[in-house]
């Protein structure tokens, strides 16, 4: 180690490390003096230095969870990944954007191809697996929904999780919440409690609640959106708290807080008296996330000695407002199987993105119970339907199979996958309702494709597509991966959106049609594992679809089939479980479908 | 309408310095010379900034203003340090900052490119740097881990960091061809 190169090697990775002795240090020192070209040497060790501890964060070490590094912790767009296991037939993954925001908590219907047998083999991953929100723990947690892209929502109907967002940030979340996750830096309460521990390398990230947002700069807080107030405190680090206008609150470090009644400025609060210090000192710092339920508490308790103190006609209201919601956490949800569609109770019955068609009490009065107490609200999306186009939505038929992860928001669709070994080829076909296509890749090296899933900017059509990919060696078939992906016209702004059902008859459709089905509709068919769909034309043909999963899409082909004209009968059931059925009636007359909803 | 400025211009604030985040912390252990001094450093440079946020110059680069508040905090940092601890002395630092000037910063390309670099590596590499920096081992237990010598521990994440390097700096140079 004689020369200088060689002992900046050797001390620049004992500094950086923090090992250095201070000898070592001096002698690190004075080589930059007198070689100072190896300063250039030295600050390309910093920076990655500095990019690996980005890269592979340690957000998880002080919050006490040690899941390996992503490779890919930002995702911008859906993509379709595929699964392997020999091969045999595995994964499949589905994309879809559909007109599912025109119904609100009812099977919608809308016409059927060719019946459809998938392999069990065929099963849609898990949505916490391919969530960007990647839960870390759990606690009694029920009802929970993640987004499959951000943005996207997170519901917890009970108990409580900690998720971690792909920036680094963790929040514990408890229920009853709602939470819309705009980007890895950004998040909304629109109701419920957080506690968020945000690592320095995710300085700025933001929450909004209503009528407070808190940029952070490094810390643990909570934020807690009620009724009548939104709180937020801090446990450790700062906090710059705005209002609702954009407007300085001001900047909260450790013990303080602020609280944003509804309607009304917010103020700030902090600990203030023995009483406040005790409670708080068993939760300052990151002991916050050791008790998270006590941590609230004393936060609470913060708040409201503050505002009892200095607002106390505010204190009245919000402490009465308080045993209100109190009351309605604590209170038994038995949901039966009715008339009405049942999802889970955090999961209210709207299209992501704030489509509603109809109200719960509309679409109530529009529906008749059958003989098995079933029901089937169907709208239709499609040709020579009137009314409004929508703003492009998230597509969420599921209350819990959260299915924002398969759609696609963009015609570009990144298909990833792993070569099978010894395989020198690989061929992939794609079906559709509206046509097939097929491509082949002789590039082992080649582990993405970007697959244009229509021509135009938003889809022409609704569609459920088959992606298989065959790996051959030599001609010889060694493996098969499959995927499904549907594409439906609500992501891109081109769901026709009915003012109120009394307003026309419902709609009529002419092209083929993307039907949702989702066990979870009722309570009593939620653990059902596999799904049912009966087509049948009064006088004609009956075409059962027996589909492997309890919650995804039906693709039912209508245009050049031998379906023809007359009132069909449709019925959703759930193998294994209630022999309820949802169920529908329609009419296709030459110039479009009329729907009747029983 | 005040308020709704108030509001774009506090987002646009807020936006800008997350931007500059990887940057400001990169530059920060460029000048301490440890990463988690770094990070307190970067943590108090923040809330200067933001108190100072009225004074950018919305006219100018924001990450060259961010910079120089991160070198004041640096400044006061190692002010504040016992001497026996620090790397750099105020003249040294004086120094490295004279000599980042004309440099282009562009940490979170490089940080997209790491992602492609990084599967490059050997999986004992792979492996060294990913319990160095997720789970955060000090090399003492990784050269126990891995049988190696600390020195030679040392020596090896330095030559893996270099190699990283130029891997990101041939990658960027293909992406401007291309």
């Amino acid at each position: 180690m004689n020369t200088p190169q060689e002992q900046f090697l050797f001390l620049v990775g004992r500094v950086l490390d923090g090992e250095a002795t201070a000898d070592e240090r001096a002698t690190f020192r004075s080589l930059l003096r007198e070689h100072p070209e190896l300063i250039d040497a030295y600050r390309e060790q910093t920076d990655m230095d500095t990019l690996a501890s980005w890269k592979f964060g340690s957000a998880s070490r002080e919050f006490g969870s040690a899941t390996p590094p992503s490779a890919s912790p930002r995702r911008k767009r859906p993509t379709v990944f595929w699964r392997r296991t020999g091969v045999r037939f595995a994964a499949a993954a589905a994309v879809l954007l559909t007109g599912a925001a025109l119904w609100r908590g009812a099977w919608r219907a809308s016409p059927p191809s060719a019946p459809l047998s998938p392999s069990s083999a065929l099963r849609p991953p898990s949505s916490a697996a391919d969530s960007p929100v990647t839960v870390v723990a759990r606690k009694d947690a029920w009802g929970l929904e993640l987004p499959q892209a951000l943005p996207g929502q997170i519901r917890l109907a009970k108990g409580e999780i900690k998720v971690r967002l792909p920036s680094g940030v963790e929040l514990v979340l408890l229920s009853p919440l709602e939470l819309q996750v705009e980007n890895d830096m950004e998040v909304r309460l629109t109701t419920g409690r957080l506690v968020a521990w945000v690592p320095r390398r995710a300085c700025g990230f933001t929450v909004h609640a209503p009528g407070l947002t808190a940029w952070d700069i490094g810390t643990v807080f909570s934020v807690a959106a009620e009724e009548t107030a939104s709180d937020l405190f801090v446990f450790k680090g700062s906090v710059q708290v705005l209002d609702s206008e954009g407007n300085g609150v001001d900047l909260c470090e450790a013990g303080e807080g602020v609280r944003a009644p509804a309607g009304k400025t917010p103020f700030k609060v902090a600990a203030e008296g023995a009483e406040a210090e005790r409670m708080l000192r068993a939760v300052r710092g990151y002991a916050a996330l050791d008790d998270l339920q006590r941590a609230l508490r004393a936060a609470r308790q913060v708040c409201e000695q503050w505002t009892a103190k200095y607002v106390p006609e505010e204190a009245s209201r919000v402490r009465e407002a308080a045993r209100r919601q109190a009351a309605l956490r604590n209170a038994p949800r038995p949901i039966p199987f009715t008339k009405t569609a049942w999802v889970r109770p955090a999961a209210p019955m709207t299209a992501t993105g704030g489509a509603k068609i109809h109200s719960s009490e509309q679409e109530a009065s529009n529906m008749k119970t059958t003989s098995a107490a079933a029901l089937a609200a169907v709208a239709m999306a499609g040709a020579g339907m009137s009314g409004a186009e929508s703003a492009p939505i998230l597509v969420d038929t599921s209350p819990v199979h959260n299915r924002h992860w398969t759609t696609a928001f963009t015609n570009e669709i990144p298909l990833r996958w792993n070569w099978v070994t010894n395989a020198d080829s690989a061929e992939l076909a794609v079906t559709g309702m509206n046509g097939s296509f097929m491509t082949n890749f002789t590039d082992t090296a080649a582990t993405s494709w970007v697959w244009p899933a229509f021509a135009s900017a938003v889809p022409a059509a609704e569609d459920v597509y088959d992606l298989t990919l065959t790996f051959k060696d030599n001609q010889a078939i060694v493996g098969v991966l499959t995927s499904k992906l549907t594409v439906v016209t609500a992501a891109f702004g081109q769901s026709k959106v009915i003012p109120t059902p009394e307003d026309k008859p419902w709609p009529s459709v002419k092209e083929n049609a993307v039907i949702p089905y989702d066990a979870e509709w009722a309570e009593a068919t939620a653990d059902a594992t596999a799904s049912r769909v009966v087509i049948a034309k009064q006088g004609g043909i009956i075409q059962t679809n027996a589909l492997a999963d309890a919650s995804g899409y039906l693709g039912w082909k209508l245009r050049r089939s031998d379906w023809g004209y007359g009132t069909f009968t449709l019925a959703l059931t759930f193998p294994g479980t209630v022999t309820n059925a949802w169920d529908a009636t329609l009419v296709r007359n030459a110039d479009g479908m009329m729907i009747k909803v029983r | 309408m005040e308020r709704a400025e108030n509001r774009t211009a506090s987002e646009t604030f807020v936006r800008r310095l997350t931007q500059v985040q990887c940057d400001l912390h990169a530059y920060i252990t460029y000048l301490v010379g440890n990463r988690d001094e770094a990070s307190d450093v970067l943590q108090e440079a923040n809330v200067v900034l933001w108190r100072e946020a009225a004074r950018y110059d919305e006219n100018k680069p924001f990450l060259p203003w961010a910079k120089t508040v991160a070198y004041y905090q640096a400044l006061s940092h190692l002010k504040k340090r016992s001497r026996d601890k620090l790397v750099f002395d105020e003249d040294l630092m004086l120094l490295l900052a004279a000599t980042d000037q004309d440099r282009h910063d562009d940490m979170q390309e490089r940080l997209r490119l790491l992602d492609v670099c990084f599967a490059k590596l050997t999986r004992q590499q792979q492996s060294l740097l990913k319990f160095r920096y997720f789970h955060d081992w000090p090399v003492r237990r990784l050269a126990k881990r891995f049988s190696f010598s600390e020195a030679a521990a040392s020596m090896l994440l330095t030559r893996i960091r270099r190699q990283l390097a130029r891997c990101i700096e041939a990658a960027r140079i293909q992406e401007a061809e291309a």
